[in-house]
């Protein structure tokens, strides 16, 4: 393997590892409020789930690049050897998801928990609570844009 | 679309209000709001009667709570009985799948009548929890003495035997085992006292007999080890007491099993019970509604609003209730809020829980946002999903469901929400020949149904995304000028639509010449369209000012109107996430699908065949893609509704209204059902 290739590995590593991460903390801690609501009234529980899972779309976020990645040097079918320079592009076109993937989850999973807290207060208003914890979504979108452009748009080279 | 609504008042004695407030009831119509100030009344007080409902209302929820607790145990039980081999027979009673219980208002207007028999019930059940409580109280009790007594168990001798005589002190207690070397050291001290220690795990039982002149100085020494004097003086062993004890406490697991059984008795009284709990329901939003009427000696006043449409339906029944009252139906004034009621045709009838679930549209301010918002939310809700086999299973799960689930009406819309976004799925799924994630055969006719692959081509498929949020956000824009026209506010329109308007004309044209035409003139016309659109937006600011000072300033803060374009960018970039969602569920699934490939890969094959391979390899693909079809669903669906409130509904919609309910309409359990007694009247 050479050392492009050994790169564009480690890049898909980290979108989908990082970004993982972030939805793993994420959605651990949505959980624990949301379990905190249900233990109090278990009526609340699909409401309460659906905040819970919505910091874990950044993983999916993760994956995708990770998986566009080995599309791209063929991981499925024989490996192609890449240029350090072309190893390095796509290395460097999984760092948004990764890092922004990283962070928004975290960040996605504390207004999670307040709507969390919204619904254990007021039910009806858990719609509210869903659209508040889905703004901060739009950031890992965009970062997956991004990824997705930059890994998608140049061609790899072989050495 | 908005209904029209009308104010209703009634003026009647005092004598009539439960006649009145049941025919409102029935009726369906009106929902009733708080009645002006007005000399010589007073506001009407009816918390005495709110008091005691409330309370019937608690004890008939505690009923429900206590038997949904008491069948999770009956259920446990069960379970562990069939594993000790034991039997505890139990088959609980199936609630039946719809959610609501449908009934006409002659059986609503019966359930007072079995309102007795049924509390009766519910007494029982207070009783068996004030069992419950004093066997847990008992159990805990018995347990704390049998912790003492064993203490004492290696003792052979009866507590009775340890007693003081004349000139000894004969004492029996114990120390914690950890000190067992400080007490050996007291009894070295003491020669003259007889000690006898028994021994135990924990606590070290021991007996000593001295004379009651050095009973004193004992005590105060072993008071240091954390002595505990026992003050049993039972005539019998411990082991005797513990063995009774034990006796005691298996007698008591008897009795809460036929406690239980008792309780579960009472199972066959949930459905009614709910009905109950609903009739106080009703009894409790008829008393709110008549505290907001005001009242003299012996007339009330009572204010309420209901459809226009069904007036003639109103007035027949108020017509028909009694004669002691007068009523008036009058147009809202300027300065009420009233409330908004939709009527949507049987198609868009289910969008408006997604627009509820954001807010109400305003009476006056705005115009109903369904019909055109559920068209965009169809449109992108499969776009999101993008896979035709998702798409069936969605629409075929979700209207099972609701067939099964045979929600009154206004309940369970979001189940069909989502089969109409499964529909969507199924159609973009073949526009993208994505089934399954499975690549297609390739003379497949499906194949015929392409219009393109994302992942073939995503910058196509971001062009596209981004160019329906464009198409979406001018339709917006349209809306609001519609609306504004409608309000006779055609100069405000004219500038804030149709200036933006002509910008992305002349931006459109722009990019045509460019690309295509190259063509001086159009180039001119098209700068000259969006120079004008800015300008307009600029200068328009002006308008409505005083003087030229005014109008200058008013054209200098226009310019911000300029930043409103980096606001339309920012919505336009925001349907990117149609892009995002669409390609992480398709590349999901075509991960699960190379798992499964992987796996089929590696196991040996039997004659020829994968079938190892496929057996390991099938709950993969069903688990896997189920899973996919789960999160995706959720992500189209709060992610469509995020773009239709922020991006859609942030052109024109203010949605400062309140939902228009009829009084006592949002009960529990129970449905009551006039749709036949509509149709006659």
């Amino acid at each position: 393997m050479s050392l492009g290739t050994f790169l564009a590995i480690l890049g898909a590593a980290l979108a989908a590892g990082l970004a993982g991460i972030g939805s793993a903390v994420g959605v651990g801690m949505a959980g624990q409020a949301a379990a905190g609501v249900t233990a109090e009234d278990p009526t609340k529980f699909s409401k309460c789930l659906v905040l819970q899972l919505l910091p874990g779309t950044q993983g999916i976020y993760g994956l995708l690049i990770a998986f566009l990645v080995f599309l791209k040097i063929n991981l499925f079918g024989g490996m192609l050897a890449l240029t350090m320079e072309s190893g390095l592009s796509l290395f460097a076109g999984c760092m948004p998801i990764a890092i922004v993937g990283l962070i928004s989850a975290i960040a996605q999973a504390k207004v999670a928990i307040s709507g969390i807290a919204t619904v254990a207060k007021r039910p009806d208003e858990s719609g509210k609570a869903i659209i508040l914890t889905v703004m901060v979504e739009t950031y890992a979108v965009l970062s997956l844009l991004t990824s997705f452009l930059a890994v998608f748009i140049p061609n790899v080279v072989t050495m | 679309m908005l209904v029209e609504m009308q104010k209703l008042i009634i003026l009647a004695h005092g004598a009539r209000r439960n006649r009145i407030l049941r025919n409102l009831h029935r009726s369906k119509l009106v929902m009733v709001s708080s009645t002006v100030e007005l000399e010589n009344t007073q506001p009407t007080d009816c918390s005495v009667n709110i008091n005691t409902l409330n309370e019937k209302q608690a004890k008939v929820s505690f009923a429900l709570s206590f038997m949904q607790s008491e069948k999770k145990k009956a259920l446990r039980l069960q379970k562990e009985a069939e594993k000790a081999g034991k039997k505890f027979d139990y088959t609980p009673i199936k609630p039946p799948i719809q959610s609501s219980i449908r009934m006409s208002y002659e059986e609503y207007t019966n359930i007072p009548a079995r309102e007795v028999e049924l509390m009766a019930h519910i007494n029982e059940l207070e009783e068996i929890e004030k069992e419950y409580l004093k066997i847990a109280s008992d159990t805990q009790k018995s347990q704390n003495f049998v912790e003492q007594l064993e203490i004492f168990a290696p003792l052979t001798l009866k507590f009775s035997t340890f007693k003081d005589t004349a000139k000894t002190t004969v004492a029996l207690g114990a120390v914690p085992f950890q000190k067992k070397e400080e007490l050996e050291k007291i009894i070295e001290k003491f020669p003259q006292a007889e000690f006898e220690i028994y021994g135990g795990e924990r606590q070290l039982a021991f007996s000593f007999l001295c004379l009651k002149e050095e009973a004193e100085q004992i005590f105060l020494e072993l008071h240091a080890l954390e002595y505990v004097r026992s003050s049993f003086n039972f005539d019998a062993t411990a082991e005797e007491l513990i063995l009774e004890e034990k006796e005691k406490l298996e007698d008591f697991e008897l009795r809460k099993i036929i406690l239980l059984t008792s309780a579960l008795a009472k199972e066959v009284y949930i459905a009614e019970w709910k009905q109950l709990y609903d009739y106080y329901f009703i009894e409790l939003a008829k008393q709110s509604a008549f505290e907001k009427c005001r009242s003299t000696k012996s007339v009330f006043i009572l204010e309420g609003w209901f459809p226009k449409s069904q007036s003639d339906r109103l007035k027949a029944i108020l017509d028909s209730t009694c004669d002691e009252l007068v009523y008036e139906f009058r147009d809202p004034e300027d300065d009420e809020e009233v409330p908004t009621l939709i009527k949507s045709k049987k198609l868009f009838d289910p969008y408006e829980d997604v627009t509820n679930l954001y807010s109400t549209p305003h009476y006056r301010e705005d115009i109903d946002p369904n019909p055109i918002m559920s068209f965009f939310y169809f449109l992108f809700f499969g776009m999101m999903i993008a896979d035709a086999l998702y798409g069936v299973l969605l629409a075929v799960g979700a209207f099972v469901f609701y067939k099964l689930k045979k929600p009154v009406p206004g309940k369970g819309r979001l189940l069909l929400v989502i089969a109409m976004g499964g529909v969507s799925t199924i159609i973009w799924g073949a526009l993208f020949g994505s089934w399954f994630g499975l690549s297609l055969g390739e003379n497949s006719f499906l194949r015929h149904l392409i219009w393109f692959e994302p992942l073939g081509d995503p910058l196509l498929m971001l062009v596209v995304c981004l160019l329906f949020g464009l198409f979406q956000i001018i339709v917006g824009m349209g809306v609001n000028a519609y609306n504004l026209i409608r309000k006779g506010k055609l100069i405000d329109a004219v500038f804030s639509v149709f200036t933006w308007y002509s910008v992305f004309i002349g931006l459109g044209l722009f990019v045509l010449e460019t690309m295509i035409v190259k063509n001086a003139i159009l180039k001119y016309f098209a700068i000259a369209l969006i120079v004008l659109g800015f300008a307009a937006m600029v200068f328009g600011n002006a308008r409505g000012k005083q003087g030229i000072g005014g109008k200058i300033k008013g054209s200098l803060l226009g310019l911000a109107k300029l930043y409103d374009g980096v606001n339309i960018l920012s919505d336009i970039l925001s349907y990117s996430r149609l892009f995002g969602l669409a390609l992480s569920g398709g590349v999901v699934g075509m991960v699960i699908n190379k798992i499964c490939e992987v796996v089929i890969g590696m196991l040996p094959t039997i004659g020829g065949l994968p079938i190892l391979g496929v057996l390991f390899a099938l709950p993969i693909f069903m688990g896997g893609h189920l899973f996919n079809i789960g999160i995706s669903a959720l992500g189209a669906y709060v992610h469509n509704c995020r773009l239709q409130y922020i991006e859609f509904y942030g052109k024109f919609y203010s949605g400062a209204g309140y939902l228009f309910k009829p009084l006592a309409s949002d009960t529990k359990y129970i449905y009551i059902d006039n749709a036949a007694e509509q149709k006659t009247a």
